[in-house]
């Protein structure tokens, strides 16, 4: 498979790299404490921005849904993250800064586009951050304390509609489909946890905690809702165990083993379409995994760097 | 008179020497025609002393069956070997008896077996033969050879019997030897299993064959059958009654009775059709109603003696098949034979039990009793008597729960496996619990815990009458420097939920000097730890006991070695290396797991439509150092001077493929020409902490800063400089992913979706040819299947199929079809499991577009044709059901947000339009809504036009010219936001006036000097 390559221009080792909504714009970061965004359509390809703000190496990065304009967040070893806005083409300013983090931010997601501008931020402190923005000026944060003991290392929203939300189960009084803020978190207490928002308590709720890898989940994903009635999730073990966590209308959450690299997996990510895992591996290889009719997951193909 | 009326009565009539095979009644329901030796004769059934009109012709073979057409009542049709013969008996009449064939039709080469008229037909025919070949015949045609217009050709020996289904005349099912096929005309190659359409189910079926069983089917689910009747002989006949819910059947062999069943109870008769009078089996029976009262209906039986019976049909037959008639009133003479009934029924319920004993009195009436089970046997097992005595002993072990007999089973079980396997529970207290959820006693759960040890916690003993365990925690990865030498024991008493610390734990006690002070903490720390825990589990009602041990063990574990990292510190330099990897210099830092941050150096993400981003700077070779001793001199990264005296490195492993990590490390990725240092001046005397990988947090830090507040630190951050430079692969890959995922924007932009343009029919074949066009075999077949069950759908033929349904067969819209919906969920259900949610919604979207048309044409044809389009009721027309609609929707809904992704607005928005109101996602947050305040309370802010919050009612807006309410063509200006009625302003500005009319002194209009277009309108925006 032809791989297009993109000569970042880092001048350290790149920690993240995501397209934005549209696939037309690809944001990285790096250890050299910048972000930098890549217009991957039109004249401006090849001359990324340069976004300085961050005092130590960025984590990750993440593109807000383009209802919200040119957003992005990053986060970074110097416990911040940054949330930036393009105000004129390719000259970005931070529009919010989040530092109470009391440890290195390691990853941060924009919540589905439904809940509004709300990112959560996982730190090596242990907490989670769900940072949302209320008012024109105001951003607020709610903080789950210990939410992995040692870490946050991935987070990963749900979709906004529950699976089977539009079915008779999962509506509200008025007939209209329940929205519910549920993400996903792996840490380095060797947990997969999915925590839920009670609006009737109003504060983040544990719903589900995943015991299954014996080393610290490296990467959570929560497969996106096309319709069908199922949740899923994937996550990457540090042990190279790839597990898939389904769940119908049943209560408890089955798991599957899909994968166990010999490598450390980097990273899990589904496709749009939510059939296709793509496993980053410390080898290089990205494998891309399939659900099978009978649900089982087939790997069906391997990228790899020096294509 | 009484005896006189029919329907009231049972009665006998005796033909001397008459041979009957087969009879039937006509759609008028007066006419019995009888097939017999040598012809058939009519009966006319409401005048049964009127003469027969035979119907004779020369062959020497009998009559095998007779069917009448339903819808012009005067055709019959008839087989006689190989040839069919149609009549019109109205003709025959007039020609006095003329044994004209009206019709021959001769193509079967064997003997025919059965034929029958198409339900919905005046002139199409079905006929099956033993040559293996069933005929669909119209009798219009004039041309002998061009007669049969369709011919079905089984592979396996003759047809035996067929029958069209009752609701869709392109249905038609067929038996053979040992099994049914079901044809549709529209399809030549569609066989399923399944023999008597229901009157009720359109999807039910039931057949009846040599293994005395009459099964029932839903054709929707062929794999297997839904009911049954056992009989005790072979079933010849299963009809339905044409009213409620029965059954009646005739038996082969020696039984002379006809039985009906209710469809509800299958267990048992619920009537025998009995009289001592007949002594031969029945040939074949037929209903009839009556034409004064529909309500009424009479049962005809032909038996071998030669016999024709009409069996009255009581109230109490009615009721034991769920049926109740609309009579009305009775008359003197009708009362008399209810009575009649009553004893009848009375006397079946009796007989239940027991014997046969024949209802005594007219020799018409029917008798219980011959098919009733005996008592002893429970009704559900329903063996016959005869049954039991013909199973034998062997058949009766190999299944002993169909025939209830457990005492051989359980008598044999013991005898083989005498000995131990009856004393090994006596013998053996020690009880085997693998899953936690079975224990229910505190004794259970320290079994347990006894036979699932938990590292680091050992049971020192329990007191079940006190409910009090023992334990003691040691820390196994605590070092021997920190730790006392001996395991520090910590008894622990859990008693229920709660968690006490018995004696000074180990953290009091071993702490000795140097980390008193966190103790308490830990303790409380621990405690809510394990108060959390325990409350969760008994949340879920599980045992605590062995959670609650392994999780203060683990916490154990992991505050000792915080233990030891704070005491680090304290120590002669300070400075130790984590765990076991204790270099002797007292130099090096100590980290644990808690303080790693650990960066991916890769990963691969997805972007919309396939792509993937995806990237790797993970070098192994600079992931080697496992020893930093032996790293210090060949390690290019080391920006410090090895000769300081502080100068250490934390440890940093690849994490091993061999799996020897060893517990306290873990994978500290780095950014290793970055380098964090750490500057503790004390006393003059620099202690230079080097942190090469970046690895020590910043939490480390501190921690020892707070406890030596005579050192100053400062903590920067310095990139290595010269040769220590590491070049990293900093490149970024994308690649395509697009040929897994099955859906595609480049289908997307070209499906069609709307039909507002184009026939769905002609809809369906363009996107066959898209899918076709993108190399989707699969899509173009389900298209062209779509293309082909959306062909009655156009406008006109949805009209014309709904005003000829009952008269036609063609064109009925296909959601009628008994497997349509079954169609549509079965490919539902086949994308679903793909995942191929473009599909799925572009599909939805196309059926119910469908629907709306079936929809508007049933509507359109009741509002003209009044009660006669209700014959098909409306929701038969549809496609989609409620719960199917349910899933599409959520499918339109998942393919929008693709779409959107995709950037194809247009095309989501034309899929967005099928997605139903009650899918729409309510708002969680509000966005951006434009509303107005009332000019006579600004406090009112409302998006309706008018203010509903004053007496008056105002406007909520108003014109700046001439004040009153605003309602119409309105304009304002942009930079101040005054304006009004487009007419108003118009007048205002008319002249030179270019200010704003409410004299808030913006100047609306530009000067006009300044203006592009001077000639343009003088409204401040249009």
């Amino acid at each position: 498979m032809a791989a297009q390559g993109i000569e970042t221009g880092h001048e350290d080792m790149v920690h993240d790299a995501q397209l934005d909504y549209y696939g037309k714009r690809l944001a990285t970061a790096s250890s050299d404490t910048t972000v930098k965004v890549f217009d991957m359509v039109g004249e401006a390809k090849g001359q990324p921005a340069v976004l300085n703000g961050h005092s130590a190496p960025v984590w990750a990065v993440a593109w807000a849904h383009p209802m919200f304009g040119s957003m992005l967040a990053s986060c970074s070893y110097d416990k911040k993250v940054l949330v930036w806005k393009e105000e004129t083409a390719g000259s970005w300013v931070v529009v919010y800064e989040f530092s109470e983090a009391a440890g290195s931010v390691n990853t941060i997601a924009w919540a589905p586009h439904e809940f509004g501008l709300v990112l959560a931020a996982g730190s090596s402190d242990g907490s989670l951050s769900i940072i949302s923005k209320t008012e024109a000026t105001d951003w607020t944060v709610t903080v789950v304390k210990d939410a992995h003991r040692v870490g946050v290392n991935s987070v990963s929203w749900a979709p906004a509609l529950p699976e089977g939300a539009l079915t008779s189960a999962g509506k509200a009084d008025d007939g209209s489909a329940a929205l519910c803020q549920r993400l996903v978190s792996g840490g380095c207490d060797n947990m997969v946890r999915i925590w839920r928002y009670s609006t009737q308590e109003s504060r983040w709720l544990q719903d589900a905690e995943l015991a299954h890898h014996t080393e610290w989940v490296r990467s959570v994903a929560w497969a996106p809702n096309v319709g069908l009635p199922t949740s899923t999730i994937a996550s990457a073990g540090q042990d190279g165990e790839v597990v898939v966590w389904s769940r119908g209308s049943e209560p408890h959450w089955s798991k599957t083993v899909i994968a166990q690299l010999t490598e450390t997996p980097w990273s899990v990510s589904f496709s749009l379409t939510g059939n296709i895992l793509a496993v980053a591996g410390a080898d290089g290889a990205v494998t891309l995994w399939k659900e099978d009719l009978d649900g089982e997951w087939r790997q069906v193909s391997t990228l790899t760097d020096e294509a | 008179m009484a005896e006189d009326d029919p329907w009231r009565q049972s009665m006998g009539i005796h033909f001397e020497g008459l041979h009957v095979t087969t009879i039937g009644v006509d759609a008028t329901n007066t006419v019995g025609a009888f097939g017999t030796l040598n012809g058939v004769f009519l009966l006319d059934l409401e005048d049964l002393t009127s003469p027969t009109t035979a119907i004779s012709f020369r062959n020497q073979y009998d009559v095998r069956t007779l069917h009448w057409n339903r819808i012009q009542s005067s055709l019959l049709a008839c087989t006689s070997n190989d040839k069919v013969y149609v009549w019109d008996v109205a003709q025959l009449e007039e020609a006095d008896g003329d044994t004209r064939v009206h019709t021959e039709l001769s193509k079967h080469v064997r003997s025919v077996n059965d034929i029958e008229w198409q339900a919905q037909s005046a002139h199409v025919l079905a006929s099956c033969a033993s040559d293996a070949y069933i005929y669909i015949w119209d009798i219009r045609e004039p041309s002998t050879e061009k007669r049969a217009f369709t011919s079905y050709r089984t592979d396996r020996a003759g047809v035996s019997q067929l029958a069209w289904n009752r609701h869709d005349g392109n249905i038609l099912a067929s038996a053979h030897a040992g099994f049914v096929r079901i044809w549709d005309m529209r399809n030549e190659s569609l066989p399923i299993f399944g023999i008597d359409w229901s009157y009720n189910v359109s999807s039910e079926l039931v057949t009846c064959a040599l293994d005395k069983l009459v099964k029932f089917w839903d054709v929707n689910k062929p794999e297997n059958f839904i009911d049954y009747i056992q009989s005790s002989s072979p079933i010849r006949r299963a009809k339905y009654t044409p009213f409620g819910g029965g059954l009646v059947t005739a038996s082969s062999s020696t039984h002379t009775d006809l039985k009906l069943w209710s469809r509800a109870s299958l267990r048992s008769p619920s009537h025998t059709f009995a009289a001592t009078s007949v002594r031969g089996q029945p040939t074949d029976f037929v209903w009839r109603f009556s034409p004064y009262d529909s309500s009424t209906y009479q049962l005809l039986s032909w038996s071998s003696d030669s016999q024709l019976r009409l069996w009255a049909i009581s109230d109490d037959v009615f009721a034991s098949v769920g049926h109740t008639p609309s009579r009305r009133p009775l008359s003197p003479a009708v009362r008399l034979n209810k009575l009649a009934g009553v004893g009848a029924a009375g006397a079946a319920a009796a007989g239940t039990g027991a014997s046969a004993t024949n209802a005594a009195g007219t020799g018409t009436s029917s008798s219980p009793g011959l098919a009733v089970p005996v008592g002893g046997m429970s009704p559900s097992a329903a063996p016959s008597p005869r049954d039991v005595e013909l199973v034998s002993p062997g058949s009766e072990a190999s299944s002993p729960p169909a025939l209830g007999s457990p005492p051989s089973v359980a008598l044999r079980v013991p005898s083989k496996m005498a000995g131990g396997g009856m004393r090994s529970p006596a013998a053996s207290p020690i009880f085997r619990v693998d899953s936690e959820s079975q224990l229910t006693t505190l004794e259970q759960e320290v079994v347990y815990l006894k036979q699932h040890p938990v590292d680091g916690a050992s049971l020192d003993r329990a007191n079940y009458g006190a409910g009090l365990v023992f334990l003691t925690f040691t820390s196994q990865t605590s070092s021997s420097e920190i730790s006392p030498p001996s395991a520090p024991a910590t008894p622990i008493e859990l008693r229920g939920p709660t968690l006490e610390f018995v004696q000074r734990s180990f953290f009091s006690a071993s702490s000795s000097a140097r980390s008193s002070e966190t103790t308490p903490d830990v303790k409380i720390r621990l405690k809510e730890l394990v108060g959390s825990l325990i409350q969760m589990r008994e949340r879920e009602s599980m045992p605590c006991l062995h959670a609650t041990v392994t999780e203060i063990a683990t916490q154990f574990d992991l505050l000792s070695k915080a233990k030891a990292n704070h005491a680090l510190h304290d120590g002669e330099g300070g400075l130790e290396a984590g765990g076991r990897g204790h270099t002797g210099g007292n130099e090096s830092i100590s980290v644990v797991a808690a303080e790693f941050v650990c960066p991916r150096l890769g990963g691969a993400y997805f972007g919309p439509r396939g792509t993937i981003v995806f990237w790797n700077c993970f070098n192994p070779s600079l992931f080697r150092l496992s020893n930093p001793a032996n790293q210090l001199g060949d390690d290019d990264v080391e920006p410090e001077s090895p000769t300081s005296p502080t100068s250490g490195r934390a440890r940093a492993q690849q994490p091993g493929r061999d799996g020897s990590r060893s517990a306290e490390t873990c994978w500290p990725a780095m950014w290793s020409d970055l380098s964090l240092s750490l500057e503790l001046e004390q006393q003059g005397r620099e202690l230079h902490v080097s942190d090469t990988g970046g690895v020590l947090a910043t939490d480390v830090l501190s921690s020892i800063l707070e406890s030596r507040p005579s050192l100053s630190a400062k903590v920067s951050l310095t990139r290595a400089t010269g040769q220590a430079k590491v070049h990293h692969k900093t490149r970024v890959r994308l690649a395509s992913a697009a040929r897994f995922i099955l859906a595609s924007p480049t289908l997307a932009e070209q499906y069609a979706v709307d039909a507002s343009r184009a026939s769905l029919p002609a809809l369906c074949q363009a996107n066959a040819g898209v899918a076709a066009r993108a190399k989707r075999r699969d899509l173009v077949r389900v298209w062209k299947l779509a293309a082909q069950m959306l062909s009655a759908y156009t406008p006109r033929a949805l009209a014309g199929a709904l005003c000829r349904l009952g008269s036609s067969a063609s064109g009925v819209p296909w959601a009628v079809h008994p497997f349509a919906r079954a169609t549509l969920a079965s490919l539902f259900d086949h994308y679903a499991g793909l995942g191929d949610v473009q599909t799925l919604a572009v599909l939805s979207c196309v059926f119910a577009q469908a629907d709306a048309a079936a929809v508007a044409a049933h509507a359109a044809v009741a509002a003209h044709l009044g009660g006669s389009a209700a014959r098909m009721p409306r929701d038969a027309l549809l496609f989609v059901d409620a719960p199917l609609e349910a899933r599409a929707n959520a499918y339109r809904l998942g393919y929008c947000r693709l779409l959107h992704a995709w950037g194809l607005l247009n095309k989501r928005a034309e899929v967005a339009k099928f997605v139903t109101l009650a899918a729409q996602v309510a708002p969680f947050s509000s966005s951006v809504m434009l509303a107005n305040t009332c000019p006579h309370d600004p406090v009112v802010v409302s998006a309706a036009p008018q203010c509903f919050a004053c007496p008056q009612s105002h406007f909520m807006l108003e014109c700046g010219v001439c004040r009153r309410g605003m309602r119409g063509l309105a304009s304002a200006c942009l930079k101040c936001g005054h304006g009004g009625h487009v007419r108003c302003l118009a007048t205002w500005f008319d002249g030179s006036i270019q200010v704003c009319p409410t004299g808030c002194g913006c100047k609306c209009i530009p000067d006009r000097a300044a203006r592009l277009q001077p000639q343009t309108g003088v409204v401040v925006m249009d």
